[in-house]
């Protein structure tokens, strides 16, 4: 009810306002803007929402470079306390048809608590092949491929996520648009994330996820300064994004025997949800941003709401 | 002071051979300490950028900038996004590396303007300032400052439209550090 109302009005400030100079600066989307040819950028992250009882943080450290003015890479190691090492137990149920026993996925218990690991490192690469740039505007398309490797975690849920929950890979294209104090910025993608595995306690797991397509649509406003007068100027700048996903059932083996697919979480599945972003640039250079994001249309299995995300980026310049 | 010194020994002289041999000496000198002062120099150079929108663009812009070895000052003005470019006075002057500074960082070059400090410039339409030969087209005898043509000083559609102007400046100068350029 909340968002039915703020929405509107939102889109309707920032498409009416337009004067001077437009952010793209997403906190959660890539623009297709790269980093700066022989920059180094680091970028700390964490995302928080409460799962029940249990507080479900991420932490993540980007280290970005620019390889080239229109290539840029980045690696980023993740931390967090999303799930154990293995599958839980109440994954797979089962019930009885006469002599025969018929596995099947059920509805785990949430809220549980888990130890902080490694949940993997994600590298990134990113190439804008596509610059209109003129005065007070510019158009850019860039290409981008990405991989998660070394992932520790038992991620139980269908819907694929490189940045903290699989293994595996994907890639997209990224259009943005600037004018003046607004930005739009439309990704593209898809994910297909490695197979899972695991033997425990004399029986082998195998959980094959969905393969997702991405879409997400980007909006970013500057709000201040109305005029630059000094690089200490702090910029304030407001983001809408949208970020959907559509995605395939799972599929899961015990002891290469079938497990049917029942309960939501493993089925497949297509949300999308809004992100709601300030932030602040300081000095030029310093970057902090707050995002707090609430479903729109379906709801993620892979985190509750709201949604927290902190971000703090900085250029290192030589 | 040179030339008083030089004027005060020539009176002293009585020798008329001597005498016109020094005066042609100092004329000679006076030419020599002379022209330097009106010589014209590149005072600042201008370059509109295209594509900035946040001042942390701006500041990436800068800093791309000074790492080039020529360059003394940058002054960024981001509500015109252009940066104000003072030159050191370093023998090798390439505009093509300021170019390539504001590419390096993400961002493309809308036009680039030299202006001319020392003496107003003369009604010639070949100059030559620091190793650098600029041919140069459209005069205005009031105009201290003119915009380079190149691929890399303009956006690309604009440059197209000026394919033919090159040819016209092959007689000024060598290849060699040869800019076409515009009065402003």
């Amino acid at each position: 009810m909340v968002l039915n109302r703020t929405l509107p009005v939102f889109f309707l400030f920032i498409c009416f306002s337009i004067q001077s100079i437009g952010q793209e600066l997403f906190p959660i989307n890539e623009p297709a803007s790269t980093v700066p040819k022989n920059v180094l950028g680091i970028k700390f992250m964490s995302e928080t929402n409460r799962e029940l009882e249990t507080i479900r943080n991420q932490f993540a450290v980007r280290l970005m470079y620019g390889l080239t003015p229109k290539l840029t890479v980045w690696a980023q190691p993740m931390v967090s306390n999303h799930h154990d090492q293995f599958l839980p137990n109440d994954l797979i149920d089962h019930r009885h048809i006469g002599a025969s026993t018929v596995f099947y996925s059920s509805t785990i218990q949430y809220g549980r608590k888990y130890n902080y690991t490694f949940s993997g490192l994600h590298f990134y690469g990113k190439y804008r092949f596509l610059t209109q740039d003129e005065n007070d505007s510019h158009f850019r398309m860039a290409a981008y491929a990405e991989t998660t490797i070394f992932g520790t975690q038992a991620h139980d849920e269908s819907e694929p996520h490189l940045q903290g929950d699989n293994e595996g890979f994907g890639g997209g294209l990224i259009a943005t648009y600037l004018k003046k104090r607004f930005a739009v910025s439309f990704t593209g993608g898809f994910i297909k994330a490695n197979d899972y595995h695991q033997n425990k306690q004399g029986l082998r797991h195998q959980l094959k996820y969905g393969q997702a397509i991405t879409y997400n649509l980007s909006f970013g406003y500057l709000i201040y300064p109305k005029k630059y007068t000094s690089y200490n100027h702090s910029n304030i700048n407001l983001y809408v994004e949208l970020v959907g996903k559509s995605y395939g059932a799972a599929q899961l083996w015990e002891d290469d025997q079938a497990v049917e697919i029942v309960s939501e979480s493993l089925g497949q599945g297509a949300y999308l949800d809004v992100f709601f972003g300030i932030q602040r640039i300081m000095n030029s250079n310093d970057r902090v941003e707050l995002t707090v994001a609430f479903p729109v249309i379906n709801k993620s299995y892979r985190h509750f709401y709201p949604l927290l995300s902190l971000g703090w980026q900085k250029y290192l310049f030589k | 002071m040179f030339f008083s010194l030089s004027l005060l020994r020539l009176f002293r002289s009585w020798n008329k051979y001597i005498f016109m041999r020094r005066l042609l000496f100092s004329l000679l000198l006076l030419g020599m300490f002379t022209s330097p002062s009106q010589a014209q120099q590149v005072e600042q150079v201008t370059i509109g950028v295209n594509g900035l929108h946040c001042s942390a663009c701006s500041f990436t812009v800068e800093k791309s900038l000074m790492k080039v070895d020529f360059v003394s000052v940058v002054m960024m003005d981001l509500n015109d996004r252009i940066a104000r470019v003072i030159l050191n006075d370093a023998e090798e002057t390439d505009f093509h590396k300021l170019a390539k500074a504001v590419t390096d960082a993400g961002y493309s070059v809308r036009d680039v303007v030299v202006t001319l400090g020392g003496q107003s410039k003369e009604d010639q339409s070949c100059l030559t300032i620091d190793n650098n030969n600029f041919c140069l087209i459209d005069l205005k005898s009031d105009s201290n400052e003119f915009r380079l043509i190149d691929k890399d000083f303009m956006p690309k559609k604009e440059f197209k439209k000026m394919q033919d102007i090159p040819a016209a400046c092959s007689s000024c100068g060598t290849d060699k550090n040869r800019y076409i350029a515009q009065w402003f």
